[in-house]
């Protein structure tokens, strides 16, 4: 049976200078998956070649059995893979509806003329999208806003209505870059339930996170880099008690507090 | 008076008309990629150019014109194939001027295929004017506002209703993004280009029975079809189609009231006073860029 995501001896270098180094790990279909570890661990580079932006120097990216090195994003995102941005990459032209619309767009079959000419058959795929947008707007809490303008919105709002966006594409692995980042805590909290309840519907969910908090509570199963390198996998549990992590966190040296 | 201005407002909303579908094609490339395509015009010169041809060796009227439309249409793909996708790590900037460029290659190649002769197409259902009041009506008139009319409504409908439209609008805001929802920014800059040739088709095949087409017809009606864009408003198709028509009835009263010599000049003064004192159009929003 082929594995849900996999990575194999995955590398890449910029210039000489590997941001991710020989990479091999595996991830459970389900599961709320994170990767940790210090800055300049290659986490976002790692994100980048999952989803196509960046193409691996060397090494294989398998997901749900099929190779995705050479794929474009737009096709990775046909695949089932989506993903969210540090900072919320918005169409801000856009009201809050339309950039979930956007997201659908992969769902759509009936072509230009037919749309033009409101055939009904584009009429009801319009509608279906609508509906789905709704909903994953609902799921994320901003459905009372749908009608806004996206560049109106508070910065917690446009993280959720990024996610609500990438959930549109109806991803089967869905790649959050901190999505607690520039949140506060009652925020954070909030998206730490909404991330656990997406896992619940179904979506996997591999996560970048520097808030430890939220990462120890919501996570399944844990991955440490370190200078692109892998350095330790575990639950929570394990992971804080791996006196390697600890190391790359703290440091060698006596000092406390990461 | 009242009839000149009666007279001039027929000639104004026909006028205006052609270049509103220029104007189009103009918003509809910018929307998608933040390029002004200074070769919409000669997509004009193109439709109506390939249409007296295709007519001369025989070809049925409304074959020779789908043809036409179809030879603009791949005309306006292969620019974005060719000329634009290979450069699509170049600047804004770089990519207008390659749009320069390739305008005035293909006025170039359209001097070698067609010569400098002046050309015409047949008016659609004859020429007998339609007389209001003192002024006339060509029934080539009616076309030219009728089928103008009715391509602003298909597109007006596609950005609003659809999602492929709502996709290509998400590829000017942000291609990264858009790209990783699952949308093929190419094959939308591919069809914004096949639909803004389409129009600028559209508009040269309508046009050609009132005003003479020849080389480089596409110049002139690309930078009025310019001005009416930013008249509206760069990147508001409908803003762009007012401005089309409100600056085709401003040169048409001028040209009736003051002097016709002075037609092209009016429709360049307003559009030097839109950018010193309304610079985001009559119809735009201002910009803004979130921080």
């Amino acid at each position: 049976m082929a594995l849900f995501l996999e990575t194999n001896n995955l590398t890449k270098t910029f210039g000489g200078v590997a941001a991710i180094f020989k990479l091999s790990f595996a991830m459970g279909q389900g599961t709320v998956f994170s990767v940790i570890g210090p800055n300049g661990a290659g986490k976002t580079t790692l994100f980048n070649l999952l989803s196509g932006i960046y193409r691996p120097s060397s090494g294989q990216i398998h997901f749900r059995g099929q190779d995705l090195v050479g794929l474009s994003p737009h096709e990775i995102s046909h695949i089932g893979i989506s993903r969210t941005f540090q900072t919320p990459q918005i169409f801000f032209n856009m009201s809050v509806l339309e950039n979930c619309l956007v997201g659908c767009h992969r769902h759509g079959v009936t072509g230009f003329v037919a749309a033009a000419l409101h055939l009904p058959r584009a009429v009801s795929e319009a509608k279906r999208m609508r509906e789905m947008a709704m909903e994953n707007l609902a799921f994320c809490g901003l459905d009372h806003l749908a009608d806004r303008d996206s560049d109106a919105l508070p910065y917690g709002e446009l993280k959720r209505l990024e996610l609500a966006r990438a959930l549109s594409t109806q991803p089967r692995l869905l790649l959050m870059d901190e999505p607690a980042a520039g949140l506060n805590d009652s925020e954070t909290k909030e998206m730490g339930a909404l991330i656990s309840r997406l896992c619940e519907t179904g979506v996997s969910v591999m996560l970048v996170e520097h808030n430890m908090a939220l990462v120890m509570a919501i996570s399944h199963r844990l991955l440490v880099l370190n200078h692109g390198e892998y350095l330790a996998e575990g639950s929570p549990e394990q992971i804080q008690s791996n006196p390697k992590v600890i190391e790359a966190y703290l440091g060698s040296g006596d000092e406390s507090d990461g | 008076m009242g009839e000149v201005f009666l007279q001039s407002l027929i000639t104004g909303v026909t006028v205006g008309s052609a270049y509103a579908l220029v104007g189009l094609g103009f918003a509809i490339i910018f929307n998608a990629s933040d390029v002004v395509n200074f070769a919409q015009g000669e997509f004009v010169m193109i439709g109506a150019m390939s249409a007296v041809s295709l007519l001369a060796v025989g070809l049925p009227f409304v074959v020779a014109i789908g043809f036409a439309l179809l030879i603009t249409v791949a005309i306006g793909m292969m620019l974005e194939k060719f000329a634009i996708e290979p450069a699509k790590s170049a600047t804004v900037v770089s990519t207008i001027i390659i749009t320069i460029g390739a305008s005035i290659f293909l006025r170039g190649a359209a001097l070698l295929i067609w010569g400098k002769n002046f050309h015409s197409l047949p008016a659609f259902s004859g020429e007998i004017p339609i007389h209001l009041g003192s002024a006339t009506l060509t029934p080539q008139s009616l076309w030219v506002m009728g089928v103008t009319a009715l391509m602003v409504l298909l597109v007006r409908s596609f950005f609003k209703r659809t999602v492929t439209g709502k996709a290509i609008l998400a590829c000017s805001a942000n291609p990264m993004a858009a790209s990783l929802m699952g949308i093929p920014v190419r094959r939308m800059m591919l069809f914004s280009y096949g639909l803004s040739a389409f129009l600028g088709g559209v508009a040269g095949v309508l046009i050609a029975p009132i005003a003479f087409t020849s080389y480089d017809a596409g110049m002139m009606l690309g930078l009025k079809g310019f001005a009416a864009a930013i008249l509206g408003g760069l990147g508001n198709p409908m803003g762009a189609v007012a401005g089309g028509v409100v600056l085709g009835v401003l040169e048409s009263l001028g040209a009736g009231l003051i002097s016709s010599g002075y037609k092209d000049a009016i429709a360049f003064i307003i559009l030097l006073l839109v950018l010193f004192f309304k610079p985001q159009g009559l119809f735009g929003r201002a910009g803004s860029d979130r921080v």
